[in-house]
């Protein structure tokens, strides 16, 4: 089986409820203001690196959420075409281009040694920051069975990675759920501890 | 019978005789619609197609309507039809530039497929090149999609508004042209089944008005697609009634489709402050629930030394509120507060707003009452102090006499003046645990209404509201249902530069509120929208209410920029043009799809959706993989090509950090 959907939305880590407040944070109060950038708000944090290139106008990274996305939205638009009655062609094309995005993140992005599926540099070194965009593969089928739940096993539910739960729950008195949501990368990266912004 | 390779020989000849006497056979025809009314709101009072693309709001008489009482010109109007686009080779894209001439507006936009191509620079100021859709690339649909890709239909709408009710400053009219201009170098349309070995170098590209003897390959259709419509009148629809739709203020009740504008401030009398309006950034206001209807609503204040309850209903154009002071500072007095409601007319729409004096009527009720042309009269008034219809709070003097009356017209600055006692009802705050109510187009104005009575429609109604969502939801559910449908329903705003309908922005936050950087001449203006944050909220709002998810689906994914992806942010016009955000717009589609089937609402947004995900292949794909990295990148139709839509400072690799969706992660620090 292909598809880690179900391991996804059956996990015992997060409840549903956890997952509805993380969107009612995304939507009333996410961001925080910082008035000094001209054109946005968005407070600049301070990182290290840059891996952009001015050439091609992309960040010479392989991005496993995004490239994750575009496979979720083709298959989308392949079921939303067929709905008002476009031609199967153009399903048919949606369908293949989707395949052919989720078979690369198969063959590229799974990482044997971490375990789990990350962005990676073009020239095959994998980029070994785990955030929540490492599970959006689960979405688009490129996961095997296994690989989904050494993922959820390993990741989704170790409470060093993403189960985190400092003072158990939100109301403080159940260490075994994870606390609010997600970390926004993995509590064993180093950047965890040294971000103000997980 | 014709043969495959006969008919693939003979088709583009007869194509080309086609778009040789396409300007023989086809006239401009567009819909025009006017109304005597400010907003576009009811039936229009005159109708038909012009051959022009062109609207004036003169009132021409004729002998069925000639009233020596009618005004000399209508206050709205509005062109609707479809702009079809040829291309003369498949795969070729094109660009059109839109000239709009507004005169004597106060509120003009023009939308070519979703895209602000034009606004009057009344609302905000001139739109700064590089960051608007205009120039416009039209790009040919995908073979697989449409049989064809010759040619391109795009949904064509314009609003224009007058608030000169008289017309002495001269009729307000817009006329639009068009000029298709060759791109030296065209940009290809990505036509392509899987992911291309596209290198990712967008070619710059200068433009050049087509040569004047070249035919012209475009035609304007009189109406709109039929999903189109069922759009416009879902969204107006929608748009009716009272609800809380400025972005900037929370406390403010806004009457659609009027503009009316009603704030209860919360006063400190001895240092002559008042909490006038209220944001989330500002800590000053903590909501409550929320019904999909307004049928419930309330929020809590703090200010100083008191905490309030504000809750209303709205029912139609009916509205009842209460306020109830919940908590004072034991060193202070509910003596020093007072209630001041305040009353305006937003977005430019015109109206008088009068204070009438209780004293000198018989009925003994304060009131506010609004008045716009094609709309009749508002009335607001202060509820009797229960059963006595006694308003023995009504501080003496601070109503002033209806012969001393203050017209206040056009009054639209959002800038109340605090020491003009004309300006509102005025109204001592309650005693602790006291209420005081008003309402707003009771079904008999002359009747009183008791705040004992707003207290028991408040109970009832909020009883409904939560036995609803129980019912529907279950037990269990209760509260994260109401936190979701109020998360969703307090970020519902109103704003006439997109489409005239509600949408979602991702926060009311003052530092949202994109001011700076759409020039908006005031804060009923201002918003923002956010690409995948705002699309979460359709799905939020989609799980109980179908039309406010549909709604803000479609200005967000209408939001798109000319090249074809929906922008990080989209405001009055100005666009990221360099980056977006993670796609999730054909998921959340489809899962609207799922639950309400609706084959239209696919209809309107599908091409945009397909149009995105088209242009990652065609931008974001790093070789050799062939997968999606993050990127930024804008060619301008002047060939200038930037990284980053900001001017200074910023690393290029920020705006790339900015198309993630979660900005600042760690994840993007090595």
């Amino acid at each position: 089986m292909r598809d880690g959907k179900a391991a996804w939305t059956t996990h015992q880590c997060m409840t549903r409820e956890n997952l509805i407040a993380e969107y009612i944070g995304l939507v009333v109060n996410f961001r925080s203001p910082s008035p000094d950038i001209s054109f946005s708000p968005f407070p600049i944090a301070r990182y290290d690196g840059d891996l952009f290139d001015d050439e091609s106008a992309l960040m010479q990274l392989y991005d496993v959420g995004m490239s994750s996305m575009f496979v979720q939205e083709a298959y989308s638009l392949a079921e939303l075409a067929a709905v008002i009655g476009r031609k199967p062609e153009l399903v048919n094309m949606l369908r293949a281009r989707g395949d052919a995005m989720r078979d690369k993140i198969a063959s590229h992005l799974w990482d044997d040694e971490s375990q789990i599926f990350v962005n990676r540099f073009p020239n095959g070194t994998f980029y070994r920051h785990v955030s929540p965009t490492s599970f959006y593969p689960l979405f688009t089928g490129a996961a095997t069975a296994e690989q989904a739940d050494i993922m959820v096993q390993s990741w989704l539910l170790n409470s060093s990675r993403f189960c985190i739960s400092p003072e158990g729950d939100f109301a403080g008195n159940d260490p075994d759920r994870s606390y609010w949501g997600l970390p926004s990368i993995s509590a064993d990266d180093p950047q965890f501890m040294a971000s103000n912004n997980n | 019978m014709i043969s495959f390779w006969t008919a693939r020989r003979v088709l583009p000849l007869f194509y080309s005789l086609f778009l040789a006497l396409l300007p023989l056979l086809t006239q401009a025809e567009v819909t025009y619609k006017l109304y005597d009314n400010a907003a576009l709101a009811g039936e229009p009072i005159r109708t038909g197609t012009s051959e022009d693309v062109q609207l004036s709001l003169k009132r021409e008489s004729t002998t069925a309507t000639t009233n020596s009482n009618e005004p000399g010109c209508f206050l709205s109007g509005e062109l609707v039809g479809t702009l079809q686009v040829y291309f003369t080779a498949p795969g070729k894209s094109v660009w059109y530039e839109f000239d709009c001439r507004f005169e004597k507006t106060s509120t003009g936009f023009v939308w070519i497929d979703g895209h602000l191509v034009c606004q009057d620079s009344n609302a905000f100021r001139p739109n700064p090149p590089g960051f608007v859709d205009n120039p416009l690339l039209v790009s040919p649909r995908h073979q697989e999609a449409s049989g064809h890709n010759y040619s391109r239909s795009l949904p064509f709408r314009a609003h224009i508004m007058s608030n000169d009710t008289s017309c002495q400053q001269g009729i307000a009219s817009l006329s639009v042209t068009l000029k298709r201009m060759n791109a030296i170098k065209e940009e290809d349309s990505s036509d392509t089944i899987t992911p291309t070995t596209s290198t990712n170098t967008v070619t710059p590209r200068r433009l050049q008005e087509q040569n004047n003897t070249a035919p012209n390959l475009h035609r304007w259709l009189p109406s709109l697609s039929q999903a189109e419509s069922q759009r416009d009148l879902l969204q107006r629809t929608l748009g009716y009634g009272w609800g809380s739709w400025l972005r900037h203020d929370m406390v403010s009740l806004v009457q659609l489709p009027q503009g009316i504008v009603l704030t209860p401030q919360l006063c400190h009398v001895p240092s002559k402050e008042c909490l006038d309006f209220a944001i989330p950034d500002l800590g000053k206001v903590r909501v409550g629930l929320h019904a999909y209807d307004r049928s419930y609503v309330s929020y809590h204040m703090a200010y100083k030394d008191v905490n309030v309850t504000m809750e209303y209903s709205a029912q139609g154009n009916q509205l009842y509120y209460l306020i109830t002071t919940n908590a004072v500072n034991t060193n202070h007095t509910v003596a020093d507060y007072e209630i001041r409601i305040h009353g305006r007319y937003g977005w430019f729409r015109p109206g008088t707003v009068t204070v009438v004096n209780s004293a000198t009527l018989d009925d003994m009720h304060p009131q506010l009452e609004f008045t716009a042309p094609g709309f009749g009269v508002t009335i607001v008034s202060l509820a009797s102090n229960n059963d006595n219809n006694d308003h023995g709070n009504l501080q003496p003097g601070s109503v002033k006499t209806r012969q001393q009356r203050r017209q206040l017209s056009h009054d639209s600055d959002g800038m109340d003046d605090q020491d003009d006692d004309g300006r509102f009802l005025r109204v001592p705050l309650p005693k602790l645990q006291d209420s005081i109510g008003f309402a707003a187009n009771l079904a008999n104005s002359d009747k009183a209404i008791t705040t004992r009575e707003i207290q028991d429609i408040m109970h009832s109604k909020k009883a409904e509201e939560e036995h609803r969502i129980r019912t529907k939801f279950g037990p269990s559910k209760l509260e994260v249902a109401v936190a979701i449908q109020s998360a969703a329903m307090w970020t519902l705003i109103y704003n006439p530069a997109e489409n005239g309908a509600l949408f979602m922005p991702v926060s009311r936050t003052e530092s949202w509120s994109f001011r700076d950087r759409t020039g908006a001449s005031t804060t009923d203006w201002t918003y923002v929208i956010f690409d995948w944050d705002n699309l979460f909220a359709s799905l939020l709002a989609g799980l109980d209410n179908k039309e406010v998810a549909y709604s803000n689906l479609f200005q967000v994914v209408k939001s798109k920029t000319a090249t074809g992806f929906v922008p990080n942010l989209s405001s009055g016009g100005v666009k990221t043009q360099d980056r977006t955000e993670p796609p999730v717009g054909a998921k959340v589609t489809l899962e609207l799809f799922r639950k309400y089937r609706d084959p239209w609402a696919v209809e309107v947004v599908f091409d945009d959706l397909l149009d995105w995900n088209n242009w990652f292949l065609a931008n974001r794909i790093l070789q050799p993989a062939g997968l999606v990295a993050l990127g930024s990148a804008h060619n301008e139709a002047n060939g200038n090509r930037t990284i980053c839509s900001l001017p200074t400072g910023v690393p290029h690799m920020q705006c790339a950090r900015w198309e993630s969706g979660m900005d600042n992660s760690p994840m993007y620090d090595s």
